[in-house]
């Protein structure tokens, strides 16, 4: 019995021992950095590297006007050296904001700083346009916001966090001239982008698209209301007299109302969009430039038939 | 018993093999020592630039009056010129371009030392002067200074290719030489290397300007 116990022992002895090189070849993350969104947590990955754990509040196809945080949150939040947030009311009632404040008032970035926002008008109300990071442009500011909050929590790494956002920066650079090309291949008469919220005001704007979107401002009731049946008319009117060649579906929004006013405007579904969240793990869209480089290939697809 | 043994046997000859396996692993790198240098001379005809005509590259060429300038340290301050073709914007995918601090629309470097950022537009057609920088002895002997060169052409000129051209002239006023780089054209930035020639005269026919004696 003592042998076969000594027998066992060595055995376990040699697979822990055959471990220990395993473990030791690629360091520990030395900082915790939290999103709020799947968009955001990609960026901060770019730029962050091995040197820093980047976790998401927010999973891929999770929309961010309407969540409300989980306990689980908060821990989540309170073991971050630094946090960061969209801004711009994208996450509904601040919630990002709320969580950081009441889980230790951690470091928080806001990302959105420092750009021009485009504005909504719904019923008089006016409100800045949240969906920022649709303009390549405008995710290169993100970018910077999350430089200075990582070299302000890490001042060691900066080298390392300005290195890879400079290459990040090009990448954003040829992405940009990338989908302006591709664009081009559409007769402007045709570059109408109908999608079931307005969340791609930034990306029509630097791409010469009209958007028509027939919910409001947000997928839940915060801001904006949702819709409403003069609305539904108004687009649906401007489908048929645009002659519209097809409809879009967001990921991260119900397909039903945008599937019935196709339905009603006799024109075909042109495919599904990344827009609040980005795709799965595994899917083109899980980073930042897959996602803007298929909602493109999509568009484009679509509209130049 | 002979199991007990063997087992032993077996688990001794593992442990050596993950030992080894772990110092290979984690041992330091052997550095080998330093081999010696032998300096070589190179002839001046064996430095090609790609840019150049024949005639051109046979006037890289150092004569002794000129070797004899490149011994004053007058010799090895220069600036630049910069004329542009196209109007420059401010770049949005720059380092900095948080709308907080002014990004830059030109910029050239060399080695690691910035001779020209321009925050300001340039217009097309208008020229920008660098402040006169030294240049390293070893890039005069071989004849040879290689700039480093960004600019972001505004949206108007963005998706045809433009010309911004290089002057390099020393600090007395001498043109030493001139280089063109363009644009891609299909909306991303200008961002190349200028290979010029530091020694006077070397291209002044490219640079349309007579040397004075």
């Amino acid at each position: 019995m003592i042998f076969r116990n000594i027998y066992w022992i060595f055995w376990l002895h040699l697979l822990l021992n055959s471990m220990i090189p395993c473990s030791s070849a690629r360091a520990e993350p030395l900082f915790t950095v939290v999103a709020s969104t799947t968009q955001i947590a990609d960026l901060a990955r770019e730029i962050a590297g091995d040197r820093c754990r980047v976790i998401s509040i927010l999973g891929p196809g999770i929309n961010p006007h309407g969540y409300m945080p989980v306990p689980n949150d908060g821990k989540t939040v309170a073991s971050a050296d630094l946090c960061l947030q969209n801004g711009l009311h994208l996450e509904g009632k601040n919630w990002m904001a709320t969580l950081v404040r009441d889980n230790g008032n951690r470091p928080i970035i806001t990302c959105s700083d420092g750009i021009i926002p485009l504005h909504l008008d719904y019923d008089g109300t006016v409100v800045d346009d949240p969906h920022a990071w649709f303009d390549p442009r405008n995710a290169a500011i993100y970018v910077n916001n999350i430089l200075k909050g990582l070299i302000v929590m890490d001042p060691e790494g900066a080298s390392q966090y300005t290195a890879r956002a400079s290459l990040y920066l090009n990448q954003l650079r040829v992405l940009d001239a990338w989908i302006t090309e591709q664009f081009h291949q559409i007769p402007p008469e045709k570059r109408i982008l109908v999608t079931s919220h307005d969340a791609f005001n930034y990306f029509a704007a630097r791409f010469g698209l009209t958007v028509r979107s027939p919910v409001g401002w947000s997928t839940g009731a915060e801001i904006g209301g949702g819709m409403t049946p003069e609305r539904r008319r108004h687009v649906v009117a401007s489908i048929r007299e645009g002659q519209v060649p097809a409809v879009f579906v967001e990921t991260t929004v119900n397909p039903k109302i945008i599937e019935q006013i196709a339905q009603e405007a006799g024109v075909r579904i042109g495919g599904h969009l990344y827009s609040d969240a980005m795709g799965p793990a595994g899917s083109a869209g899980e980073r930042y430039i897959g996602m803007m480089r298929e909602n493109t290939l999509t568009i484009v697809e679509a509209l130049s038939r | 018993m002979i199991r007990f043994v063997l087992a032993c046997l077996v688990a001794c000859g593992m442990l050596g093999s993950v030992s080894v396996c772990h110092y290979m692993l984690t041992r330091s790198p052997v550095t080998e020592p330093p081999t010696s240098i032998q300096p070589t001379l190179r002839s001046e005809s064996a430095l090609q630039t790609p840019h150049r005509t024949p005639d051109q590259q046979a006037d890289t060429t150092v004569s002794p009056s000129r070797i004899q300038l490149q011994n004053n340290d007058a010799a090895r301050r220069f600036f630049l010129i910069l004329t542009s073709g196209f109007n420059t914007a401010p770049d949005p995918f720059a380092l900095g371009s948080d709308g907080l601090t002014e990004p830059t629309r030109l910029s050239a470097q060399y080695g690691d030392k910035s001779i020209i950022t321009l925050l300001n537009d340039l217009l097309r057609g208008e020229s920008i002067r660098s402040s006169e920088f030294d240049v390293a002895d070893t890039d005069i002997t071989r004849g040879t200074l290689t700039l480093f060169i960004r600019a972001t052409p505004a949206e108007t000129d963005a998706r045809i290719p433009c010309p911004l051209r290089i002057d390099l002239i020393r600090a007395d006023g001498f043109p030493c030489d001139t280089y063109t780089l363009w644009t891609p054209g299909n909306g991303v930035m200008l961002t190349g290397e200028a290979t010029l020639n530091p020694v006077p005269g070397s291209n002044t026919a490219a640079l349309g300007w007579e040397l004075v004696k």
